[in-house]
C-alpha cells in the first residue's frame, strides 16, 4: 500500500472453527485512471484468523465483502485454491450477491482427503487488472480438512448443516451447488495471471509453451526474370544497370538492332541470411532480416556502381491455423517484406548487329549470344509463402518461396529458401 | 503468346517491343561483310569486304580473300563464322560491276577491327 494513500484496516474475518471461510474487507480506493495501472490493494486479514477448518466431503463456502468503492470497480473475484497433495492450483469465480461475492470450493474437490486446503483471492477490474488481493500464492489462507471426529465442537455443528449428502448429486454450476470452475481469466499482463500461466495475446491467462522471439538462418538462391529486347544497346548499359559481355570477355558496345526478344530467366545471388522476428499475436510475427550474397554477382563495368552484397528487409508474417505457435505442428505462412539492396541477375541474350550503321566496336558478329548482367535495386517489395515444421526444443525448419520486385532498376526475383529457426 | 507475356510483364520489365522492325542486311559493299562467290571457271571462294569507294559509275571494293574452298553457301557461312581463317590475299581490289556479274551471296557479317580497317587504307 502506498504511503500517500489513506490507510484502512480491514474488518476481515476468516472464521475459525466454522465450516465456512469468510473474508470481509475494506480497502482504500484506487486512484481512478483508465491508463495507469494502480497497485493491487491488499485485503488485510488478521493473522490469527488465517485458519479455518472443514470436514471431509463438504464444500468450503467463501464470501468476500468489498468496500463500496472497490466493489464498484471489481468485475470478477477469483479464488485460487490448492488441495492437500495436489500440485496444481485451481481457480473459481465468486458470484456477486448484493454487496458480497460468494461461492464455494466444491465438496467434490474437497473429497475425503484430509490436510490443509490453501487459497487466496484476487479481484479483477473490467480490463482484467488485479485491483485487490487477499492472501497470496506465497501466503495463502488455510482451511484444515479433517474428519468430523477431529473437528472442533463449533465447526462440527456448522459442518453438519453444510455437508453434501452425495457429492455426485451436486455438480458445479447447478443451482445450490458450488461455483463453476473458471476456465479463462482475463488479463493485461503476466502479473494478472497465476499458477505459472502467462497473459496470452487473446487477453486471457494461459499455460503455453509458445515462444515469442525467433532467430533464423537461411540459405537461398535467387532467380530473376528480365526483358532482353534491346538490352545490350548503349542506353540500357549506361542507365539501367545492364552490362553485356561477349564470349571473349569484352563488354559489348555495338549497334544492336531492337529485335523482339522474350523475357529471359537468369540466376541471381546465392545468399545466407539471418533474421529476428517477434511474435505479436497468436498468428503474426514482425521482424528484420539481413541476407549476404556470397556467389553469383557479376563484374562491375568501368564507371559502374559496385555491387552491395547485403539485402536488408523488414518483414511481417502471418501463420495460418488456430494458435500455430502453441503446439508442435506444421505451420504454413505468408509474408510481406520490403527493404533495400542489390541483385545481380545473370542471363544470356541474343543480339543482332546492325550492318547499316558505322561500327562502334570491332569483332561483333551479325548474331551473338551475350552474357548479360543486370544490377537491379536499390529498393524492393515482395511476398512469400512457405511452411515451418516445428521440432523439439524450439527448433524449426523452414521452407519458403518469395517473389520480389526491385526498383528503380527493375527485376522480378524469385527466391526459394530453406532455413532453420530457434524460438526463445 | 509473346505479346501476352509482354503485357503481363510490362509493368515490371523494361523494353517490351510490340512490333518487329525490318532488320538491316549487309551488302557486298558493307565493310565487314563475308561474301561467297561462285564463278564458272573456278571453285567457290570466300571474301571479306574491307572498304568500298565510288569510282565514276563503278564502286571499287577492297577485299580480303581467304584460302578456303567452300562447297556450298552453307559451308561458306559456317566458315565465315570461324574466328580465324587462313588468308590467301590480305587485300585485293575488285570492281562492283564486274563482281555482280558472278553468282555471289553475303553469307555473314562481322564488324571490322581497327587492324582490319587499317588494312584497307
Amino acid at each position: 500500500m502506498k504511503a500517500n494513500q489513506r490507510s484502512f484496516w480491514t474488518a476481515a474475518a476468516l472464521c475459525t472453527q466454522l465450516s465456512a471461510a469468510h473474508v470481509y474487507a475494506q480497502t482504500p480506493v484506487a486512484p481512478s485512471s483508465n491508463d495507469a495501472a494502480p497497485e493491487p490493494q491488499t485485503l488485510h486479514i488478521p493473522v490469527l484468523e488465517r485458519k479455518a477448518e472443514q470436514g471431509i466431503l463438504r464444500p468450503v463456502p467463501l464470501s468476500v465483502e468489498l468496500p463500496a468503492e472497490l466493489s464498484f470497480a471489481a468485475k470478477r473475484v477469483l479464488v485460487h485454491y490448492r488441495l492437500w497433495g495436489n500440485p496444481d492450483w485451481t481457480t473459481i469465480e465468486l458470484q456477486r450477491r448484493g454487496a458480497k461475492h460468494e461461492g464455494a470450493i466444491p465438496c467434490l474437490e474437497v473429497s475425503t482427503v484430509t490436510g490443509d486446503l490453501r487459497y487466496y483471492v484476487r479481484v479483477h477490474d473490467e480490463r482484467g487488472r488485479v485491483i485487490a488481493t487477499a492472501g497470496s500464492l506465497a501466503r495463502p489462507f488455510v482451511v484444515a480438512i479433517k474428519h468430523e471426529t477431529q473437528l472442533a465442537e463449533e465447526g462440527k455443528t456448522a459442518s453438519h448443516a453444510a455437508k453434501c449428502p452425495d457429492p455426485a448429486d451436486c455438480p458445479r454450476g447447478l443451482p445450490g451447488c458450488p461455483s463453476e470452475e473458471v476456465i479463462a481469466i482475463r488479463c493485461e499482463t503476466d502479473t494478472d495471471c497465476v499458477n505459472g500461466m502467462t497473459c496470452g495475446f487473446t487477453g486471457y491467462c494461459e499455460r503455453t509453451t509458445r515462444r515469442l522471439s525467433w532467430i533464423s538462418v537461411g540459405l537461398s538462391q535467387e532467380f530473376g526474370v528480365i526483358s532482353t529486347t534491346g538490352i545490350c544497346s548503349t542506353y540500357p548499359q549506361e542507365n539501367d544497370g545492364i552490362a553485356c559481355y561477349r564470349n571473349d570477355g569484352v563488354q559489348y558496345n555495338g549497334n544492336q538492332v531492337l529485335t523482339n526478344e522474350p523475357p529471359a530467366a537468369g540466376t541471381g545471388q546465392t545468399r545466407i541470411s539471418v533474421g529476428f522476428e517477434q511474435l505479436v499475436s497468436n498468428n503474426a510475427r514482425v521482424g528484420v532480416r539481413i541476407a549476404a550474397g556470397f556467389a553469383g554477382s557479376g563484374p562491375t563495368p568501368r564507371n559502374g556502381t559496385g555491387f552491395f552484397p547485403l539485402l536488408l528487409s523488414a518483414r511481417a508474417s502471418y501463420f495460418f491455423g488456430d494458435d500455430p505457435f502453441g503446439k508442435r505442428r506444421i505451420r504454413p505462412f505468408a509474408a510481406l517484406f520490403a527493404g533495400g539492396g542489390m541483385v545481380d541477375v545473370h542471363t544470356e541474350a541474343h543480339v543482332r548487329e546492325d550492318p547499316s550503321r558505322p561500327a562502334l566496336q570491332g569483332r561483333n558478329d551479325l548474331h551473338q549470344r551475350l552474357e548479360v548482367y543486370k544490377r537491379a535495386g536499390d529498393g524492393f517489395v515482395g511476398g512469400a509463402i512457405g511452411a515451418q515444421w516445428a521440432l523439439r526444443g524450439g527448433f524449426v525448419v523452414t521452407g519458403e518461396l518469395s517473389v520480389m520486385q526491385l526498383f528503380p532498376f527493375s527485376a522480378l526475383i524469385i527466391t526459394p529458401q530453406i532455413g532453420a529457426e530457434l524460438g526463445l | 503468346m509473346k505479346s501476352t507475356l509482354c503485357l503481363v510483364l510490362s509493368a515490371t520489365l523494361t523494353g517490351c517491343a510490340t512490333e518487329s522492325i525490318e532488320e538491316p542486311e549487309a551488302t557486298v559493299a558493307t565493310p565487314g561483310a563475308f561474301v561467297a562467290v561462285d564463278t564458272p571457271s573456278s571453285p567457290m571462294s570466300l571474301l571479306r569486304t574491307l572498304d568500298s569507294f565510288k569510282n565514276g559509275d563503278d564502286t571499287i571494293l577492297v577485299f580480303t580473300e581467304y584460302n578456303v574452298i567452300p562447297d556450298s553457301w552453307e559451308e561458306a557461312e559456317a566458315m565465315a563464322k570461324l574466328p580465324d581463317l587462313p588468308i590467301r590475299y590480305l587485300e585485293t581490289p575488285g570492281s562492283f560491276n564486274t563482281f555482280t556479274q558472278f553468282d555471289h551471296r553475303v553469307v555473314w557479317y562481322r564488324t571490322l577491327t581497327d587492324e582490319e580497317r587499317e588494312r584497307a587504307q
